[in-house]
């Protein structure tokens, strides 16, 4: 599951901050409480993913303190919005074909 | 919180090994040390002592060697490869089906190759000539049926918001065109039989259109789908089929469903994926709004991580002489959706943000962009407009309005009053036409099927506790869809209402409808059985007009859970 992780991680951090601007910390028990602890990864390895979502523009960050902690928060820049619109439109459609196909859709001739 | 000596020692070792600047690293460990505290506090609240809390913080957290060599594959790769859920999904749809609509990646690099031939064209008068001629024929006004211009497109049947093509279901008792929902390339339209694409040949098959055996005929297997996510459009009259491709090149693949031949692929001059430069090129729409002129709408998406969208770009093909006659700069920001025809126009919908526009293209590729209130902004999951005559009517999920496009195309917004306010605040989803010009919505989340007349706005509540409806001919058959696993149900079978409100018939009464079907004079039904298994579906196979159970669908394989959307596409003319 990690490994399948990995592969869609920047999507679900894009995802994991729609809702609002968020650090590294609160992101990853969002992303473990929103897949029901399917999505258990190695969170040091959510750092350099949302870097590179920065570096391409589509997050930025800062240091606040919350709860007396000091912490880079994450969020979306719009065009991170944008992006994620179109990935998750992207992803919906890809899946929908596989739960297809799995799920049994077919349409071969019954006769 | 005592001191923390093994988080302190994870903390070092990490800023050894990460192979970054002083800067940046500062920066991660600060990041991390923040998190590991978090991690340890929580492990701490949950009973641990400060020892194992501490072990069981940098255990999530992961190996400091492989955290730190996470940050120096990310900064040595290029953005546009950590792509993935695009990457990932385009290797594994073109992995599950050789006729997988992908999401393709190409880059326009060479101009159009005018008169580069498609295999074969279709004549003036509709007719298919043999492949290809060395010097394309004059252009000319071509008669392929000017009468059919102006069909009906319709969006989804009730409740969901529509799903991309895959395969397509075709009858000509009366003729229509279906989409049904997932996975990949497929497409069918037919003659005097009937037609089905089955998704995994990407080829398009004759079949009956009441328990899918194949007829006798010829099957048209395409050569190239695989452009974008499965784009294609049918000519006004519904005899000629243009899909996205992509061999060796982006293109239009022809197939003249009249005749069920392929007629070949006309090349956009497009090159294929370039992923070494990180940008992908892809046909995002298709649009036939007259004989001689197919719209193909390119988007290239630039680095990094493909997320910018570049240049979108407006391909003028004339599939009668076999190539692109003109490219035309599309240059509108935004998501842009599928193109809608109305009657001769094109209509695109763009979301930027909050914003919403209507871009209306011509059949020679001139546009203009008509911004829509924004009083009508909402989610990007805009549903598709349902068009009939010179209107497109654009439904507004949770709020009561319409956005109506006259034969014009003057863009004015209308707010239902009054009589309809079964509408206001509901999330709504049109599910057809009558044949009298009204249309059926559907307010799923409170239940209630309507009927509006889109010349005066005024509703009628057709059936107050339905979710579901779909259009079989004269006929409204309005349905309840079931909850989840363990969810009551309100068995009710199908009820079918004239346009006058009254009942015609009750089939299935004893049933839990899924979802219904019509397919010509058929309607497919997926009723939930009883048993174990709350999921289990059967099939069931009704007349439409009369409701008569005609027979069972066993082989079928529909689930609940994903139970084929048949969407109403286009009528081709002729009833």
């Amino acid at each position: 599951m990690r490994e399948q992780l990995k592969g869609h991680l920047d999507l679900l951090l894009l995802a994991a901050v729609q809702a609002g601007p968020a650090h590294g910390y609160a992101i990853a028990q969002e992303l473990r409480a929103r897949s029901d602890g399917v999505f258990d990864l190695a969170e040091g390895t959510l750092y350099p993913a949302l870097r590179r979502l920065e570096d391409a523009g589509l997050l930025h960050s800062a240091w606040k303190t919350v709860q007396g902690r000091r912490r880079r928060v994450y969020a979306l820049t719009p065009r991170g919005r944008e992006a994620l619109t179109e990935h998750t439109e992207e992803w919906r459609r890809f899946s929908h074909g596989v739960g297809s196909v799995l799920g049994g859709v077919r349409w071969e001739p019954a006769g | 919180m005592g001191a923390r000596w093994l988080i302190d020692g994870y903390v070092r070792e990490l800023g050894r090994l990460l192979p970054v600047g002083p800067l940046a690293r500062r920066r991660v460990l600060a990041e991390a040390r923040a998190h590991l505290d978090d991690l340890a506090d929580e492990a701490e609240a949950g009973g641990l002592d400060q020892r194992a809390a501490q072990l069981s913080a940098v255990d999530r957290f992961g190996e400091p060697d492989a955290v730190a060599a996470s940050f120096g594959v990310g900064r040595r790769r290029s953005p546009v490869r950590l792509s993935r859920p695009r990457a990932v999904a385009a290797v594994l749809v073109a992995g599950a089906t050789a006729a997988a609509i992908a999401l393709a990646l190409s880059l326009p690099d060479e101009p159009p190759t005018p008169g580069a031939a498609a295999a074969g064209r279709i004549d003036e008068a509709g007719r298919v000539v043999e492949p290809p001629a060395e010097r394309p024929p004059p252009v000319g006004t071509s008669t392929l049926a000017p009468s059919a211009r102006s069909r009906g497109t319709m969006p989804a049947a009730s409740g969901s918001p529509p799903s991309p093509p895959a395969a397509v279901l075709v009858s000509d008792r009366p003729p229509v065109v279906a989409l049904a929902t997932p996975l990949s390339q497929s497409v069918a339209v037919t003659r005097r039989g009937r037609t089905v694409l089955v998704p995994r040949h990407a080829a398009i098959r004759l079949l009956d259109p009441g328990r899918f055996p194949e007829l006798r005929g010829r099957r048209v297997q395409l050569r190239g789908p695989g452009a974008g996510n499965g784009a294609y459009a049918l000519s006004p009259d519904g005899r000629g089929f243009a899909v996205a491709a992509d061999v060796g090149g982006l293109g239009v693949e022809l197939v003249d469903l009249s005749g069920m031949r392929n007629l070949g692929t006309i090349p956009l001059g497009i090159v294929g994926e370039q992923a070494e430069r990180g940008r992908r090129t892809w046909i995002r729409t298709v649009s036939w709004p007259r004989p001689d002129r197919v719209l193909v709408i390119v988007q290239t998406n630039l680095p990094p991580y493909a997320s910018r969208i570049g240049l979108r770009r407006i391909m003028v093909v004339d599939p009668l002489a076999g190539r692109v006659v003109r490219r035309v700069d599309l240059r509108v920001r935004g998501i842009v959706g599928r193109a809608v025809p109305v009657g001769e126009q094109t209509l695109l919908l763009v979301t930027r943000g909050e914003r919403r526009s209507v871009v209306v293209i011509d059949p020679e590729g001139r546009w203009s962009t008509r911004p829509l209130p924004r009083s009508l902004a909402r989610p990007a999951t805009w549903p598709e407009p349902a068009v009939q005559g010179g209107r497109a009517l654009v439904p507004v999920p949770g709020r009561a309005e319409l956005v109506a496009i006259s034969a014009d195309l003057e863009i004015e917004t209308i707010e239902l009053r009054g009589e309809t306010s079964a509408l206001v605040d509901q999330a709504w989803s049109i599910a057809g036409f009558l044949p009298t010009g009204e249309l059926v919505a559907v307010a799923p989340s409170e239940g209630g099927v309507l009927l509006i007349d889109p010349a005066n706005w005024t509703a009628r509540v057709l059936d107050a506790g339905a979710t579901g409806a779909s259009v079989a001919g004269d006929l409204v058959l309005t349905f309840v869809r079931p909850g989840g696993p363990g969810e009551a149900v309100d068995a009710r079978g199908i009820t079918a209402f004239d346009a006058l409100g009254s009942v015609r018939y009750r089939a299935l009464t004893e049933q839990d409808v899924a979802s219904v079907q019509v397919a010509g004079p058929y309607v497919h039904v997926v009723v939930l059985a009883a048993g174990p298994q709350p999921w289990t579906t059967v099939g069931v196979l009704l007349d439409a007009a009369t409701g008569d159970e005609l027979a069972p669908l066993p082989g079928n394989g529909v689930g609940a859970r994903n139970p084929v959307q048949l969407t109403l596409l286009e009528g081709t003319g002729e009833a």
